[in-house]
């Protein structure tokens, strides 16, 4: 029922808000908060790693979904890291409102480069390079990718992941917070802007010449048992997975090597997740490496991101048993370039975790002036804004989402690879905005 | 390695062969004899191009294979201060030496020597 009124809303075309506020006391207090994690082992077969480029690749190590169950009173949100390029399953989302009576579920891909893609996505004749012929919602049926053996039993084996975390409760506390992340690996604007105008396109750049705009931050989630025992570590930041791209390997890249280290030095019974930024026009330092020092870059700079994630966590406040969460959902219409009577909807997914840390997902690539702009706008709590990040509706994938003065110059990203209006991560940001102050003044005790 | 090797810059271009062929252990060498067998006893000091340069790979090699104690002792054969008044060699030290340190993780001082070198770069360029 709820997929059809889902549906209609969708059809109609109208911002629609779909607001859980979380079950509470009468006298305000929020509710113990459960938390629940499970991971799930995705790696293709030898015969299944198949780019998105349709190049075959090589195993080099393993892929994981990794699931974290959060349960405040009667509402469940399930955020899913995926070691992927892009995962926009709605079948994925859909089961597991229904079978797990979760309200919002939120797959997060990690962006690697060097993951395998379904093989209806893949660019190739007849299909072609769809990333650059409008809106991928039409390029082909989404649903259809499950005829891909991988992909199917990837979607199971999410499923399965995401019914263990939720049987798997247990009391749980959160705190989180941001500090400054600058390393030798990442990242740089690849967006170079000369003074004449000119965009020169800067892949990579081994010199650490300075560029802006960045983000140069990282965010931590801090999940606590309620023995003190830390139970999970999510890390938010922005930067394109490439240092593997076009290796001819299966590799997590930098994202899988933060996580290993996070949970060597913190134990096997935390689990560490990597949740994308807004990296849309942001690469790493170093790239197209040879040989061994390709992999040596890959895992130092993950562990670069690890170092700093445990040093901010350790300063972390203690947690919060009851935070308020609130989550929404929120279709935002954006217009299409150059047809402003066509538009797409950006499904996004708003919600807060006490009054600390919030988490908007964006199912698209957004540049990172978005995310700087929404921190700028609504500092607290401190919003993390969720690049390759899809909730279960409108488009499966927006592409690229420029600033309108990125579009005016040009660029791989503004003019190439991206069909939304200039205007669209405005809107995007304007509609998080919105979401947020509601939801945080409604639950902010009078 | 034995290889008898007369002309001066040939240890040079052999460690260079070698690692374009992936073959780290006999590059280095090849760098290692190019900075001590033959550039330092042709000359009896350790300036000129050849030694700097075979240097610098020996290093990004002992750095690349995670010997990061034996590639700053490689380094230290060189006054990474004294080399900034040369902006070509000293952006290039600078930046091997901040190579090292990263995969120390010693990422501060690694950006602090990138960043110093950014000047030479833009010096050199002019």
């Amino acid at each position: 029922m709820m997929t059809l009124i889902r549906t209609i809303k969708q059809t109609l075309g109208i911002a629609m808000i779909m607001t859980m506020t979380i079950g509470r006391t009468a006298a305000g207090a929020a509710p113990q908060l459960y938390a629940g994690t499970a991971r799930a082992d995705i790696t293709p077969t030898a015969e299944q790693a198949v780019d998105l480029s349709n190049r075959p690749m090589e195993l080099h190590e393993p892929l994981f979904a990794r699931v974290l169950v959060l349960q405040s009173g009667d509402t469940r949100l399930a955020i899913v890291a995926l070691d992927l390029i892009l995962f926009s399953s709605r079948k994925v989302v859909d089961e597991a409102k229904t079978r797990f009576n979760l309200d919002h579920v939120i797959l997060s891909s990690s962006h690697t480069h060097a993951a395998p893609a379904a093989e209806g996505m893949r660019i190739k004749p007849p299909l072609g390079d769809w990333t650059r012929r409008g809106e991928p919602g039409e390029a082909f049926d989404w649903d259809a990718l499950s005829d891909d053996p991988w992909y199917a039993a990837t979607e199971a084996k999410i499923l399965n992941a995401i019914h263990e975390a939720a049987n798997a409760l247990f009391p749980a506390s959160i705190t989180a917070g941001r500090g400054p992340f600058e390393s030798v690996y990442m990242a740089h604007n690849r967006r170079k802007v000369h003074p004449d105008g000119r965009v020169e396109m800067m892949w990579d750049n081994p010199t650490l010449q300075p560029t802006e705009p960045l983000d140069p931050s990282l965010g931590v989630i801090r999940i606590v048992d309620a023995e003190g025992n830390p139970r999970a570590i999510l890390v938010h930041f922005a930067c394109h997975p490439v240092g593997m791209m076009a290796s001819g390997r299966v590799s997590r890249d930098f994202p899988g090597a933060m996580c290993d280290h996070i949970e060597q030095e913190l134990g096997n019974e935390v689990m560490a997740f990597f949740l994308q930024g807004a990296s849309g026009d942001l690469d790493p330092h170093f790239m197209n490496q040879r040989g061994q020092h390709r992999l040596n870059v890959v895992r130092e700079t993950g562990v670069a991101l690890a170092r700093a994630a445990l040093t901010l966590a350790d300063t972390l406040p203690p947690g919060d048993p009851a935070p308020r969460i609130t989550a929404e959902q929120r279709i935002v219409p954006v217009a299409r370039r150059g047809n402003r009577e066509r538009t797409s909807e950006a499904a996004l997914t708003v919600a807060t975790f006490g009054d600390r840390v919030a988490l908007v997902s964006v199912p698209g690539e957004p540049f990172i002036q978005h995310q700087l702009d929404l921190r700028a706008t609504l500092p607290e709590p401190d919003p993390w804004m969720l690049g390759l990040a899809y909730s279960g509706a409108g488009s499966p994938f927006m592409i690229y989402l420029p600033t309108e003065q990125a579009v005016a110059e040009g660029g791989y990203g503004a003019t190439e690879c991206s069909y939304v209006a200039p205007d669209a991560g405005a809107k995007i940001v304007a509609a998080a905005v919105d979401a947020l102050r509601r939801q945080f003044r409604r639950d902010t005790p009078q | 390695m034995t290889l008898s090797m007369p002309w001066r810059a040939g240890w040079q271009t052999l460690g260079d062969h070698l690692r374009d062929r992936g073959d780290q252990a006999g590059a280095l060498q090849a760098y290692l004899n190019a900075h001590e067998r033959v550039a330092i006893a042709h000359t009896g000091t350790p300036r000129g191009w050849m030694p700097m340069s075979a240097t610098l790979n020996a290093a990004a090699i002992l750095r690349n294979q995670g010997r990061y104690a034996e590639a700053l002792d490689v380094l230290d054969r060189y006054d990474v201060e004294a080399l900034t008044g040369m902006a070509y060699w000293g952006e290039r030290a600078l930046r091997a030496r901040a190579h090292v340190y990263a995969g120390q993780g010693r990422d501060r001082e690694a950006l602090a020597l990138f960043r110093r070198a950014n000047p030479l770069q833009a010096e050199r360029e002019k």
